[in-house]
This record gives C-alpha cells, structure tokens and sequence, in this order.
C-alpha cells in the first residue's frame, strides 16, 4: 500500500524541515513555501541539526541537498527514515545541486526518495521548481509511489537504461494493475529495446482501455517506425488474470464479454448462463478464480443466493462484480454485505468494463483507498489469513487518515477471528456508537455473543440486522440457532421458513430444518438424515449435547424424549455412538428412578466390548438397576452436576476461547513494522542499487529518539 | 396506482379510439428465451406480439402488417438492430416507435437515438422502464407533450447566447441536443434527470421553445471527435411552441428522435 502525501496536502498541519547552507537562499525558499500556504517550517543550515531535530519530533516532509560531503548525507537520513518505525511517514525531497553525483539516485529511491528539486539562486525560477513539483503530485493524485516513479523514469532515460526502465515499468504494473500510464510507458521502454512486437501489443491494449491514450499511441508507434496492424497471437496479460468467471443469461453479453477480457490477454475465460451451473463449478473446482462478473437476475440460482453461496464456500477474496440494471436499491445491503465489490448498470459498454475490471483489480490486489484497505483486511481474516492481515491492519490502523469507526471495526473483526468473542462482541458495540457500518458490526455482535452464549443479547442484533436486510441466509440460521436454545421452537422454524423460501435447495439450510425437528421430539428417518456422515455426527452430537444439558439441570422427561429419538436416528451401524447416547439415556431413566426403563435400555448393550472405556461403566450401572428392581436396593445415582453423561464433539466444532484477553490488538497497531516495498516512494522497487552499496552509505548514524 | 399490467392495457384501449381492437408489437430478438419473457409481457397486458428472430425477419413482417411499436435486440445475426433501423427507414419514413434493448453493445445511445431509434433500454427488460417509454412514445401526436411533469425538476436551463447553427442546438421529433458551451453556468446532468428549458428555437413564431425536458445521455469527454453536450427529451412543452413544433416535424429531413449533435471543428 503506498503513502499517500495526504499529509503535504494538509498545508496548516503539515510540518517541514527544510536544510540550505546558504542563509540568503534558505530564507528564500522559506518564504517561498509561505507562498505556497505552508506554516509550519523549521530552516536549517546543516543534515546533521536537521538529523537532531528529527531525533526529537516527528516531521512529515523532509526538503534536503545530498550533502555528500557533510558529516550526515541525505542517503544516511533517508536510511534512518526507512529504518526507524517512528519515523515511517516521513518524506523526502531531494534539493538537487549542479555538481551531485548522480550515482547516488539509484540509491536514494530505492531508499524511498520520492522527489527531486532542482537548484536554482533565482527566486522566480526556485518558484517554478517548487511549482512543478506540486504539479507532479497532483497528476500522481498525491501517490507517492507514482510521483518518485516519474523521477525514476527520466532518470533512466536520460542515462539510456533501457533494460533496466523496462524492469521497472514491470515491477510498477505489478503494483498498479491495469493502469493506462504505466502500461503506456511500458510500451515505450518496450519499443526502446526493439520488441517491436511486445510494444506494439501494449499500445493497442492501452488505447483500448484508455481512448484518451490513443493519440499518444499512434505518435509513439510512428516515432518507432511501427505498422498500425495489430499482432493477432498471444495478448499480453496486461492484469496477471489467469481465471475469470463470468456469469450472464444473455449469450450476446458473454460473447462480448469473453472478446473483451481476451483482448486483455486473460488465460482462462468460464461462461455461465445460470446461477446452478455456475455453482456446480465453483463447487467442484477448488481453485478461487481472479474475478468474477455476473448479471443480477439469472435462472437457476438467483444473484443474491448464488453471491452468498460461493462465499460460503470460502471464496472470501474473489472480487465480484455485478453488471445489471435490475439490482433495486433495496438489494443494495445484501450486495454490499456478501462482499459484491461494484456493481455496474447495463448496457455496458467497452470503456466502463475495463474501468470497472482494472479498479477491482488494484482494489484486491494493491487497494489504494481506505475503504478498499479495509476490505481487503476483512477478507483475509475471513480466510483466517491472520499474519498477511497483521502487517496490513498496522499500516491502515497507524495512518492518521483512518477514521475512528474503520479502526474499531476491524479491531472487533480481528478479535472475533482468533476466537475472542467477548471482547469482539464488546468492541464491535463501540464501533457501532463511533459510525462504523451497522450491518456488518449488528452482525458481527450477535455471531460473537452466540458464541460465548449469550442468546438473548444475541438475538437483539441479529434480529435487528435482518430487520434491515431479510435475505441473509446465514444470519437467519445463527437467528434459528439462537431460538432453539432458547427454546423458541415456533420463531427458530419461522427463520427456517424464510430461508428455504430463499434457497430451497441449501444443505445448511436443511440442516438446521433436522436440528429443529429433533428438538421438537420427532425422530429422524434414517434414510434422510444419516446419508451424510459428517452431517449425521454433526447432528447426533448436537441432540445429545442438548439431552445432556437438559438432563443436569433436571428436566429428565425432555431429556429422556430427546435421547431416545437421538438414538432412534442413529444409523445401526454406528455402534459406538449408539452405545454412548444409550447409556446416557439409561441414567437418565435412572436419575428418574425408574429402573426398569434402565435396565431395557442396557440389556440392549449387552454384547458390549469389553475394552470399550463405557464398559465398567454400564456393567455397574446395569448392576445398581438390577438391585433396585429386584427390590434389593434403591436406585441411587450420581448427582447429575458431578456430570457423568457423556458429550460428544461434533465434527466441525472449535471451543470458544473464553481465556483472559490481553490486549493485543493495541501491541499489534503500536509494535514496529518493517517498511514494505513500494510503502512510500519506491521503496525497494527500483533494485539496480541492491548490487553494490553506495559509498555515502558506508557509516551508520545511530539514531537515538527522544519521544 | 395502475399496476403495470392495467397501465399496457389502458394504452391497449387508446388504440380502440382508431377502430383496432388491441395494439400490436413487433418483438425482434435472437434469443428464444428472451423473446418469450419479452412478449409475454406484453400478452398479459393485452397486447397483439409477433416475433421476428432477426431484422430481415422483422421487415418481412412489417410488409404485411401495422404495428404500434417495435422492440429490438441490437446484436443479431443475418441483420443487426443498427441495420435494421437504416433499413427500415428507407421503406417506411413513418415507422413505428422502435425501442432498442440490450445487455452489451459499443453504439453509443446518441448514435442509435440519431439514426431514429426512440429509446435503448437495458437487457434484461425492467418492466417500469419499457412502459414508461412505451407511454411517452405511443401517446397520439395531439396529446403529446401536454401533461405538466408533477415530479422532481433539477434545474432550469436558460439559453440566451444567439445560436449561431444546429451544430450547439438541435431539435429532433422527441427531443433536443444542447452544446455545453451553451450552458452558462456549466451544468453536471445525469441522465433520467428532469430540467425545464427556455431555449431559442427556428421551428417556432416566437423563435423560442420552453417546456420541460428529461435529460436521455450526456456526452462529455468524447474521443470520437463530437462536441460535449446533453441529450434531451420532450417530457411537456409550452403553448404556442408546442404546435408549432409538432407541425414543422414533418418537414424535418432527419430521422434523428435525439440529434447527436456536431462533430468538434
């Protein structure tokens, strides 16, 4: 993620140090930034006073000479602000002199140098120069990144670097994915070095995507003496897109469509034209595609139900899109909730596809806003992606742009990810009061507090997100499972209702319809339930889990009633857990004193192994009903707190975590992060420097902070 | 509130007043499927369909019969919708309102509304955008342009500059194309956006028109060499410029419903 200057535009809070020997010229460009609205200037004579300045506060523009000869050189200070995590948003600009080394360039980006001023004694012509210079930051849209690249670039050209320009044209579109003006320039260094082929493909996908490309085009092939003809073979895989799945009734729109993502040189294009066929490939094919475009209304699966399916199947990351007309702004919540990135009306034509394609591209990959930031966040939690989302949240989190609610928010869905529901639950309730997204943040608390258990503070949320948007069906499940637990039986089958009115055909959906079946008493056939083996443990536990609760805390008739259908629904040869939910229900029958029940049941384990770790266990219990019903001795069994029935785990459960939290979040935002590439400037992506160190950077200058 | 389906039937009852029983549409669509949802639309709101796979197939059909509106794909084997509309013109110079539809296409709307297309709908068809096009475009002549627009109006243009050709101005048979650099202050429209218009105008006595207008397309950065300007649609116009316009109609040599506008000098 690149710096953005934000902080230069800012120009009453922005702080600068700005270094001249030359008092005269230092008092000019002093006021010369005046003019320019900035306020807050501190002048130095010298690197080394400007170096303490900086070891005492801050700064977020740095305006130096090299200084090659000074004790402490502009390479040395730009060292330290790479190095040194308080001093990570610090910029510099390069004061260039008639006489520096040029060879100290290279060095300078790859240490992060975003810009160059050139010298001058003249006033007016230093004002054009510092004019030029908010002019280049402008174009760049105040990117870091793209302004030190334009430096970079001449630099290159000037010294006839043509293999190298090339390299870091590549490298800057692996950044910036798409983006006319680097592929415009990649095209030229292309050209420069007579892959007249390659260069030619550029230009003809520049100008396709970008018409206001296309005359700098035709100059730049008539400058390199090329043919207009377009090269029919291989396009060049302008966005790195292998897999692309498009999904539309309208075979007109997919032939475009199909046309259109060829000419950008995509490897693999899937057409769809409904929902169900679409679904089946996703849930077949393991690998996550690039991308995805669908049309809202579709037959099979609907847009909204097929969107919610794929993610549920763990494609969190995919960006898709939605390219229809028919999308109503009361569809507008489920859209943005189940992650739809954009959503584009019809008809479409050439130019918005590939503005829409190359903005999600840069937004997944490299997202340059806030709001993409987060996204990108969310999703790799999502995926439980916890370490690429560490380095990520500390970047968004520290950066003074980031508004208050962005921070909880993530905050609330990082602590919900590694399991701490209590305090997600409690952060997100703060998010929600500080304008974070209501939706998302209603939803998040009542998922967490159904976790720790707390079912009625949970249903407050859940119902209330559903109030606003009804077709989230796996809200609608946890709002069942909620109900069920509280023994509202009627409200649990109402949610149910509503999502298979939604998406008849959903196991899930189906799943908690059996869930809510069994609560009510009524046994499961075998045939329906058990075909699934993961399914059927999932349930079994569930019903048997339920009985137990209902059994230590003495409800013994419904505990009863829910163990005999558990095992009724027990597949015959499942012995094992037969065995488990029948003995159960024997001490059951037994806390209810009613041997003989006891002992029915466990004649029906009598063939029971030995080695089974139940076996002591049902022999002596079989023994104490025996004695009571012969009279012997009454039937005394274990106080059910001391919790001898057996639980047993379900296949896909994890234990809520409800150790003490320590608080790190907070350590994770404040602890120190090495700078990433392309972070600010062009940081290490201009690597010709990695060959040799230069000599202004042989002594390291310890830096002693003093806040 | 008229539901949708009351709304085609009351238009199918307009038609009653010329002595037919029910209005009739000419659905031209290569895609079977579409074809059907398409005219069964219009059959359960009491309409006459007859579907034509192409636009050979469709002027065929039109040989023979009268239709009150046609509705088009674009993209089409054997002859494409641009196709046909140029086609169609030629054999019949007063033809039927055509509303195009269409997922995806590279004509621009105001190339397509300059050759004399009434509307490009997006595909699929939402319901309320085809009938609301059908009610303005087969409304009778005479009642054209008379109902005040009761809903929400953005601005008002006023045109004031002498006009110097119909390169800045242009008036089509359902609306008109205005020049930015006519607007004084620079307008931001979007489209399906309401305005009302003083504006000059050669087809008038009063050498004026003034009304109120739905804003069609608006082209700003256009590569292709045409002057940036909006695209507008007679919603009501102003007495007496509403008679004089409609009768100076005829004699338009144009088929333009929208005008496009020039190309940049």
């Amino acid at each position: 993620m690149s710096l953005k200057f934000g902080k230069l535009r800012n120009k009453q809070t922005c702080s600068i140090i700005l270094i001249e020997p030359a008092s005269v010229l230092r008092h000019t460009m002093f006021e010369i930034l005046k003019d320019f609205k900035y306020e807050r200037v501190k002048s130095v004579a010298t690197t080394k006073e400007a170096f303490q300045l900086l070891e005492h506060e801050p700064f977020d523009w740095v305006i130096a000479p090299l200084a090659a000869s000074e004790s402490i050189n502009a390479l040395q200070i730009l060292k330290t602000i790479s190095t040194q995590p308080k001093l990570k948003q610090t910029f510099m600009t390069l004061i260039w002199n008639e006489g520096d080394d040029e060879n100290a360039l290279p060095h300078a980006f790859d240490l992060g140098l975003t810009s160059i001023l050139q010298k001058s004694f003249a006033k007016d012509s230093l004002a054009e120069s510092f004019k030029l210079l908010f002019t280049k930051f402008e174009q760049c849209n105040w990117d870091s990144t793209l302004v030190a690249a334009e430096y970079i670039r001449q630099y290159l050209i000037r010294k006839n670097l043509r293999e190298q320009r090339q390299q870091f044209e590549e490298s800057l579109l692996k950044l910036y994915p798409g983006l006319p003006a680097i592929l415009y320039n990649l095209a030229e260094s292309e050209l420069a070095l007579d892959h007249r082929e390659k260069g030619l493909q550029l230009t003809t996908q520049v100008s396709l995507i970008d018409e206001s490309y296309a005359s700098r085009c035709r100059q730049l092939r008539l400058a390199y003496k090329c043919e207009e003809s377009e090269s029919p073979d291989a396009k060049q895989n302008v966005l790195a897109l292998e897999c692309v799945v498009v999904i539309d009734p309208d075979t007109d729109v997919l032939f475009h469509m199909r046309e259109l993502l060829e000419k950008i040189g995509v490897t693999s294009i899937e057409t769809f034209e409904s929902g169900t066929a679409a679904f089946e490939w996703f849930a077949t094919n393991p690998r996550q595609p690039d991308l995805v475009i669908m049309e809202w209304k579709i037959p099979g699966l609907t847009g909204g139900i097929l969107i919610q399916r794929i993610r549920a199947l763990g494609h969190h990351q995919v960006p898709i899109v939605v390219v229809s007309s028919l999308v109503k702004t009361g569809d507008a919540h489920i859209i943005s909730e189940m992650g739809v990135d954009a959503c584009v009306a019809k008809p479409i034509d050439r130019e918005s596809f590939y503005k829409l394609i190359f903005q999600e591209m840069q937004n997944a990959r490299r997202p340059l806003d806030e709001r993409a930031k987060y996204k990108k966040i969310k999703r790799l939690l999502q995926v439980g992606n916890i370490t690429e989302a560490q380095s990520k949240i500390a970047a968004l989190c520290k950066s003074p742009e980031t508004s208050l609610a962005i921070r909880k928010e993530i905050e609330a869905i990082y602590y919900a990810t590694k399991g701490k529901y209590q305090k997600a639950a409690d952060i997100g309730i703060e998010a929600i009061k500080v304008g974070g997204d209501v939706l998302t943040l209603l939803t998040l608390v009542g998922k967490s507090l159904l976790k720790v258990g707390d079912f009625e503070r949970a249903l407050k949320y859940l119902d209330k997100a559903n109030s606003i948007c009804p077709s989230n069906i796996e809200r609608l499940l946890n709002i069942a499972e909620a109900n069920i637990q509280l023994d509202r039986l009627d409200a649990a089958q109402d949610a149910i209702s509503n999502s298979k009115m939604l998406d008849p055909s959903n196991v899930d959906v189906q799943q908690m319809e059996r869930k809510v079946k069994i609560v009510k008493g009524e046994a499961l056939t075998q045939t329906n339930a058990m075909n699934d083996r993961e399914f059927g443990r999932d349930i079994i536990s569930y019903m048997n889990n339920r009985a137990v609760a209902l059994s230590r805390t003495k409800r013994l008739d419904d505990a009863t009633k829910l163990y005999q259908s558990t095992v009724d629904s027990i597949p015959s040869n499942w012995q094992a857990l037969r065995d488990v939910v029948n003995y159960n229900l024997a001490l059951a029958y037994s806390r209810q004193n009613n041997a003989q029940k006891a002992v029915e049941v466990l004649e029906q384990m009598a063939n029971m192994n030995e080695m089974s770790p139940l076996f002591k266990r049902v022999k002596s219990l079989r023994e104490k009903a025996m004695n009571a019903l012969s009279g012997k001795a009454e039937l005394v069994v274990n106080d059910p707190a001391k919790a001898d029935d057996f639980v047993v785990s379900a296949p896909s459960e994890t234990p809520a975590d409800s150790t003490e939290v320590e608080d790190h979040f907070t350590q994770l935002v404040i602890e120190p992060t090495e700078l990433q590439p392309a972070e600010i400037g062009c940081y290490q992506v201009f690597q010709i420097a990695a060959l040799e160190t230069s000599p202004l950077l042989e002594q390291t200058i310890a830096f002693k902070p003093k806040f | 509130m008229f539901s949708n389906s009351d709304l085609l039937r009351r238009l199918g009852g307009l038609s009653m007043q010329n002595g037919k029983t029910r209005q009739s549409v000419l659905i031209v669509e290569d895609q079977a499927y579409m074809r059907e949802i398409v005219a069964e639309d219009f059959s359960i709101s009491g309409w006459e369909t007859v579907q034509a796979e192409h636009g050979e197939e469709a002027l065929a059909k039109l040989q023979g019969s009268e239709f009150d509106l046609i509705v088009s794909d674009i993209r089409m084997p054997v002859m494409d919708g641009a196709k046909f509309l140029d086609e169609l013109r030629k054999t019949h110079r007063h033809h039927p309102p055509l509303i195009f539809m269409t997922g995806y296409t590279d004509l621009k709307i105001y190339d397509l509304l300059d050759r004399g297309a009434h509307a490009v709908l997006a595909k699929p068809l939402e319901l309320a955008n085809l009938l609301s096009s059908v009610k303005d475009f087969t409304t009778l002549k005479d009642q054209r342009w008379t109902q005040i627009h009761t809903g929400p109006i953005n601005d008002h243009i006023v045109v004031t500059s002498s006009v110097e050709n119909s390169s800045q101005l242009d008036f089509g048979q359902e609306g008109f194309f205005v020049a930015n650099e006519l607007l004084n202050p620079s307008k931001n429209f979007e489209p399906n956006q309401f305005v009302s218009f003083e504006i000059p105008c050669p087809h008038t006595a009063t050498a004026k028109l003034s009304g109120i207008g739905k804003i069609v397309w608006s082209r700003q950065n256009d590569f292709a060499k045409m002057i940036p300007g909006y695209g507008i649609q007679y919603i009501y116009l102003d007495e007496p410029g509403r008679s004089d316009l409609i009768n100076s109609m005829a004699s338009f040599d144009r088929p333009a419903t929208i005008p496009i506008g020039s190309k940049k000098a």
